[in-house]
């Protein structure tokens, strides 16, 4: 068991114990070697992996007392990710939703995060975002998915759509219109999938994984207490929370896409890879040093602001450069292989083009970057 | 670990650097060594060599400014006695043997250094890389033609130094020109991007400013993100690695052809012409990137794949 004493300095004692923790312990679950083609088996590996590290202490390491965790902050998180990624652990992906909910809830809802939010953090449940919407994708604050506030909480219909894990997901944080079209008409809720009223379907991607899901409500009922922020609150937590997502999200994908560009490096010799590959990995870099500074950011409560979206365009050239360099690196193998490696490799490449549209459409970040950082004049849109 | 910069003293080195080579008001100022030693360079690089180095190449190229930057920078990697010795260093276009049939050392120097006063030349020997110095009376110091014929860069061709007086690291000075290039290709581009947003914020066609479609919008932005790219990549270490370096270079070398292609396009036929001073900072920017090859610089970064650490406790 860690020493609960954590000294929130020791970010470098807190990487050598995770390491010597790691080498102590070479079979933990989720390696990156032996990846299932499929995502279900390979969410319940990662859900494995989290309760490893939670019951030992490294998984608290970076969340308040209040949530189960033994303090530190977001900067200790993520050099776990990174550690992970390092020991060819994969960074379990309930921890990417978890690493945009968590922090929206423990500011926004610390009552209910102290009551709902360890079982995620330990690896019992996963979470899921309840965002888009059929007509609401770049324009969120179009959507339609309606709650009724009554006395005793409210009730939810209408449809969620991209939802990253959500028919393996215990809850949602789902925006709802709880008043006026637009902005201020919106608020969020936090939904039990398991609960009446709920219907999830899992969306097979071009990839061959179930990566999303819809969820559809039908007078699902929310308590109260389940709120996360005031009625109408909803588009300033998920403001907040995306800036999480910009940042954090970055980070956990450096670190896995540096450990796969490194093993791929060093099965062609290191000095035999191309131009693609070298660009890859100059971006990823870039991205390291990005990402980092945003984390320091959030984690000292710092609003980065409208510079987040250049972090967030980062991140999409970065994944697709790094898996065209993968695809590059033998071709044919990529084409034709029939190993489950190939095909998880294959997945992923198809995954990463979608990367300049989930998370806020690169078109949109572009946008924000042109009107808001260089002053460009608004757009028509 | 980084050793991380004091941005306060960043700032305040910033406008020093403003007032020296300007704010790109008055482009092409002439910064003598004498200039930044004024400026306090001994201090600087006691602090931070390579802050010292990253904010004055910026602000040489925000400004197109002719300076010793470079020079300085690979003293750096010289014995005391040969830093403070006065003379250009000459980047050869190839590091040459010693001993018997070397001949001439051909290469280029930054000529606002005093060239007749000497050169440091490189030379390498079996024990590695040696500089001796040469002095400059009866050298023939050309202009560089071509891309930016009047701007800082000379041709020099001298023989080769029997004396071969002190050890240089040949790979860290090396290093240090990549790291001086990309800095002031950051410059570059910064400042090539100003021009363009100015531009359309200005410009109006359709009866609204050129700023406001998206597709303007859109290009600039990718202009802006490679540069941010660049820039999240200028080490802070005290002595960034080669192949860091080369990295660096990579990406700035990166975010300056973009730079060209989108600043060019959302200005429209004003960019193509003399008057404009957009041009300018392509040729130096092209002047800048041919010191470095691609296939080096691609080198350096491949070879380094393979040894670096996955989790360093660096930049968090």
């Amino acid at each position: 068991m860690l020493n609960a004493a954590l000294d929130p300095a020791g970010l470098v004692g807190h990487r050598e114990r995770l390491r010597a923790w790691l080498q102590e312990h070479p079979d933990l679950p989720a390696r990156t070697a032996g990846e299932p083609v499929d995502i279900e088996p390979a969410m319940a590996a990662e859900q494995e992996l989290q309760r490893e590290l939670w019951q030992a202490g490294f998984g608290r390491v970076g969340w308040p007392e209040q949530v189960g965790g033994i303090g530190g902050d977001a900067v200790h998180r993520a050099a776990t990710y990174e550690e992970l990624a390092r020991a060819g652990y994969r960074v379990p992906q309930p921890c990417y939703t978890l690493e945009t909910l968590a922090p929206a809830m423990i500011a926004f809802a610390p009552d209910l995060a102290a009551e709902v939010l360890e079982p995620a953090l330990r690896g019992d449940e996963v979470w899921c975002q309840g965002f888009s919407e059929p007509e609401a994708g770049s324009d969120l604050a179009a959507l339609a998915c309606r709650a009724t506030i009554g006395p005793d909480g409210c009730l939810v219909t209408g449809q969620k759509t991209w939802s990253s894990f959500a028919h393996l997901s215990r809850r949602s944080a789902v925006l709802v219109r709880t008043g006026v079209p637009g902005h201020r008409g919106i608020s969020m809720v936090l939904a039990d999938l398991h609960a009446p009223g709920v219907t999830v379907r899992p969306i097979r991607l071009n990839g061959g994984r179930n990566e999303f899901g819809e969820i559809f409500f039908d007078d699902h009922h929310v308590p109260a207490q389940h709120l996360v922020g005031a009625p109408g609150q909803g588009w300033e937590v998920a403001m907040y929370l995306l800036q999480w997502e910009r940042g954090m999200y970055a980070w956990q994908r450096q670190a896995v896409l540096r450990a796969r560009l490194a093993e791929a490096g060093a099965a062609a010799g290191g000095a035999g890879v191309g131009s693609g590959f070298v660009r890859a990995w100059t971006l990823v870099h870039a991205l390291r040093a990005r990402a980092a500074r945003t984390v320091r950011l959030l984690a000292a409560g710092a609003n980065p602001g409208p510079t987040v979206s250049v972090d967030k365009v980062l991140l999409s050239r970065t994944e697709q450069a790094v898996m065209d360099a993968l695809r590059q690196a033998d071709p044919a193998r990529f084409a034709f292989g029939g190993d489950v490696a190939d095909e998880l490799v294959r997945s992923e490449w198809f995954y990463s083009r979608a990367a300049t549209i989930y998370g806020g459409a690169v078109d949109v970040q572009k946008g924000i970057v042109a009107e808001r950082v260089l002053g460009l004049p608004r757009g028509s849109r | 670990m980084t050793a991380g910069w004091d941005l306060t003293l960043v700032a305040d080195v910033g406008a020093a650097a403003d007032a020296l080579f300007g704010r790109g008001d008055e482009l092409g100022r002439s910064v003598s060594r004498a200039d930044l030693e004024e400026l306090g360079w001994q201090d600087l690089v006691t602090v931070s060599p390579s802050m010292a180095v990253a904010v004055l190449a910026r602000a040489e190229g925000r400004t197109l400014a002719a300076s010793p930057v470079m020079d300085l920078a690979v003293r750096l990697t010289l014995p005391a006695a040969a830093a403070t010795t006065p003379g250009a260093v000459l980047v050869p276009a190839r590091l040459v043997p010693s001993g018997s049939g070397v001949g001439r050392v051909s290469g280029l120097v930054l000529a606002t250094t005093p060239a007749v006063e000497g050169f440091l030349v490189p030379v390498s020997t079996p024990d590695g890389t040696r500089v001796g110095y040469v002095d400059g009376d009866g050298v023939e110091v050309r202009a560089a033609a071509g891309i930016e014929s009047g701007g800082p860069f000379a041709e020099v061709s001298v023989i080769a130094p029997d004396s071969l007086d002190w050890p240089c690291d040949w790979p860290a000075a090396v290093g240090w020109i990549d790291y001086y290039a990309a800095n002031a290709l950051i410059g570059l581009v910064e400042s090539m991007i100003g021009y363009a947003r100015d531009h359309v914020i200005a410009r109006h066609q359709f009866g609204v400013p050129l700023g406001s479609f998206q597709a303007v919008q859109h290009r600039l932005a990718d202009a802006h993100v490679t540069w941010e790219a660049a820039v999240a990549l200028v080490s802070e270490d005290d002595l960034p690695t080669p192949a860091e370096c080369a990295m660096l270079l990579l990406a700035a070398s990166e975010a300056f052809e973009v730079a060209v292609r989108e600043c060019t396009q959302v200005m429209g036929a004003v960019a193509c012409t003399w008057e404009h001073p957009l041009h300018r900072f392509v040729r130096r920017g092209i002047a800048l990137t041919s010191w470095s090859s691609g296939p080096r610089l691609e080198s350096a970064v491949a070879a380094s794949i393979g040894r670096v650490d996955l989790a360093p406790a660096d930049v968090l």
